[in-house]
């Protein structure tokens, strides 16, 4: 896991929050627009970045898991 | 000491130890701004076409707000420069830099990624909010200050990664066409937080009131407009001709010594040239003069760099009859000598009181965006997509070269009769009868102008149908079994010896 790719991820959500409240308090439809995507963004960029680092961590698994096989064998 | 250069010290000791060093270079994001710069030209050249027929015919208006010319224009100006550009220019310079730094994009991966998609986001967000009716009513300058502040969010995390990359570089010096994108990053983020300084009504409302006042604006806004041609389409461009020229002709630069100079002597002299989009306003007179002489002075910069691009063919001239990707490249030098010699003469006093106003400007912008930033961008575009995808070439050259000769016709449509059409509206709204009236009234002049609208939508539909042949043949290139993929004999960072 890179820490690099988790300030990323913890950054974007941050960005959705706000986004979240520029959507609540929008006095124009741009602003509502605007927040509301904002908030989707985030969410989708912070689901596609977890699962990058889950298929990561996996293939990590695997890895060590085939050396260790192959060291017994 | 430690060195402040990690990726040289790696390499020395990679090269001490007798192992060729591997570069990873981050291809990925690459290929992300490449299929999005052709997702947005096609977007771009769709939405021209479309407001050229409305000018001709305006019942294509069709009825709803947000199909009207007044909304679409900004869109499909934006798409053209900002979106098709913008990630031919991001896809171009992480290209270059990390080949030519030898060195992997700085940053974590999820960092690029960010870049890449809140890129994407901008342009997606300042094409519904114009679409909904909100601009800030400054050309090239038109999102509320919201989509400004994220784009400045995207444009400081780019300018780290570009920087931090030449930064842990392994190579002794900077290649010259890393100095131009230095120059495109650094000076846009200046020209955008400049020109938007405004204050909003309320961080939850998108109107805002610009800082500056009258004539102060409107010189702050073309200060900011020309150089958004300047380092935007210009040296940004410039760093692509400086790279994939040379590496297409597999020939090196002319003379690196005149691309020095072509570069410090460019970036002096366009940050001035402004005012002259202001002719006979209520800009003090002197400093239109000053913009129209730094314009003029312009041309030597302009030309010394357009004989360096095409002087780099010496010897590999009949290179452009086998390889139609670089005749894209090499057209491009030409149209970019060919329009820098134009902008300084609509830049004089005179020449501009018949030209402003008129379609011969709109002729001038697209022979510049047509065929210089979008040539120079299919031919990088063209050497690209082979490379990144790991394929033997193209999929078709012949594709390629009808590629090339069906949008060369449709820009030689559309500047040809927006010259004739624009010269003609200058000389009829200037025109006066006996008694001293205007001759004509403004009607007559949208009427005369209407054969040449006409043929500009029919070169803009062929500039389109160009457009859509290369996505079919990159498409094939990255899909077809006959471009088979290369062996990976070397490591990465040998393969691509010679940067």
């Amino acid at each position: 896991m890179n820490l690099g790719d988790i300030v990323v991820g913890v950054f974007v959500a941050l960005l959705g929050l706000i986004g979240l409240v520029m959507a609540a308090g929008a006095l124009d439809q741009e602003i509502y627009v605007f927040g509301l995507s904002l908030v989707v963004f985030a969410g989708a960029f912070d689901w596609a970045l977890a699962l990058k680092i889950m298929r990561q961590m996996e293939a990590a698994r695997l890895e060590i898991v085939a050396a260790g096989e192959g060291g017994h064998g | 000491m430690k060195s402040w250069r990690p990726g040289k010290v790696a390499m020395a000791d990679a090269v001490r130890a007798g192992v060729p060093p591997v570069i990873s270079y981050n291809e990925e994001v690459i290929k992300k701004f490449t299929i999005a710069a052709m997702f947005w030209a096609i977007v771009a050249f769709s939405l021209g076409v479309y407001i050229a027929t409305e000018l001709c015919w305006p019942d294509f208006n069709l009825g709803p707000a947000f199909l009207n010319f007044g909304r679409l224009r900004p869109v499909h100006t934006s798409v053209a420069v900002f979106a098709f550009g913008g990630n031919a220019l991001f896809a171009s310079s992480f290209f270059v830099v990390q080949r030519t730094c030898r060195a992997r994009l700085a940053g974590p991966d999820a960092l690029h990624d960010f870049i890449f998609w809140g890129y994407q986001f901008f342009i997606v967000m300042a094409g519904l909010s114009y679409g909904l009716g909100f601009s800030r009513g400054q050309e090239y300058s038109e999102p509320e200050w919201n989509i400004t502040l994220w784009l400045v969010l995207v444009w400081v995390l780019y300018a780290g990664v570009f920087i931090g990359t030449l930064m842990k570089r392994a190579e002794p010096h900077i290649y010259v066409a890393n100095w131009f994108f230095i120059a495109f990053i650094l000076t846009v983020a200046v020209l955008v937080l400049v020109n938007n300084a405004a204050v909003p009504i309320s961080p939850f409302a998108a109107k805002s009131y610009v800082i500056y006042s009258g004539v102060q604006n409107a010189m702050v806004q073309w200060w900011y407009g020309h150089n958004a041609v300047g380092f935007f389409l210009t040296a940004g461009f410039l760093g692509i001709m400086y790279y994939f020229i040379p590496k297409q002709a597999n020939r090196p630069v002319y003379s690196y010594r005149l691309s020095v100079l072509h570069y410090w002597s460019l970036i002096f002299l366009y940050i001035w040239a402004g005012p002259h989009h202001l002719h006979y306003t209520s800009l003090p007179d002197w400093t239109q003069t000053l913009g129209m002489a730094f314009s003029i002075m312009l041309w030597m910069p302009s030309w010394g760099g357009m004989i360096n691009g095409l002087m780099t063919l010496s010897g590999a001239w009949d290179k452009l009859r086998t390889d139609p990707a670089l005749r894209f490249s090499v057209t491009a030098v030409g149209f970019y000598g060919m329009s820098t010699f134009e902008g300084p003469v609509m830049a004089i006093r005179q020449v501009n009181s018949l030209s402003h106003y008129t379609d011969w400007t709109v002729g001038h912008v697209h022979s510049g965006a047509l065929g210089w930033m979008a040539f120079i961008s299919f031919g990088a575009i063209y050497y690209m997509v082979p490379a990144l995808w790991k394929r033997s070439g193209l999929y078709s050259t012949r594709l390629v070269a009808w590629h090339y000769w069906i949008a060369t016709l449709g820009i030689v449509f559309y500047i040809t009769a927006l010259w004739v059409a624009g010269i003609m509206q200058g000389l009829m709204w200037r025109a006066y009868d006996k008694f001293g009236f205007l001759q004509y009234s403004f009607a007559e002049s949208v009427s005369a102008v209407h054969p040449y609208y006409v043929i500009r939508m029919i070169g803009g539909l062929l500039f389109l149908t160009g457009g859509l042949i290369m996505c079919y043949n990159l498409i094939q290139t990255v899909r077809s079994p006959s471009t088979e993929r290369r062996e990976a004999g070397l490591p990465a960072g040998f393969a691509v010896a010679g940067e």
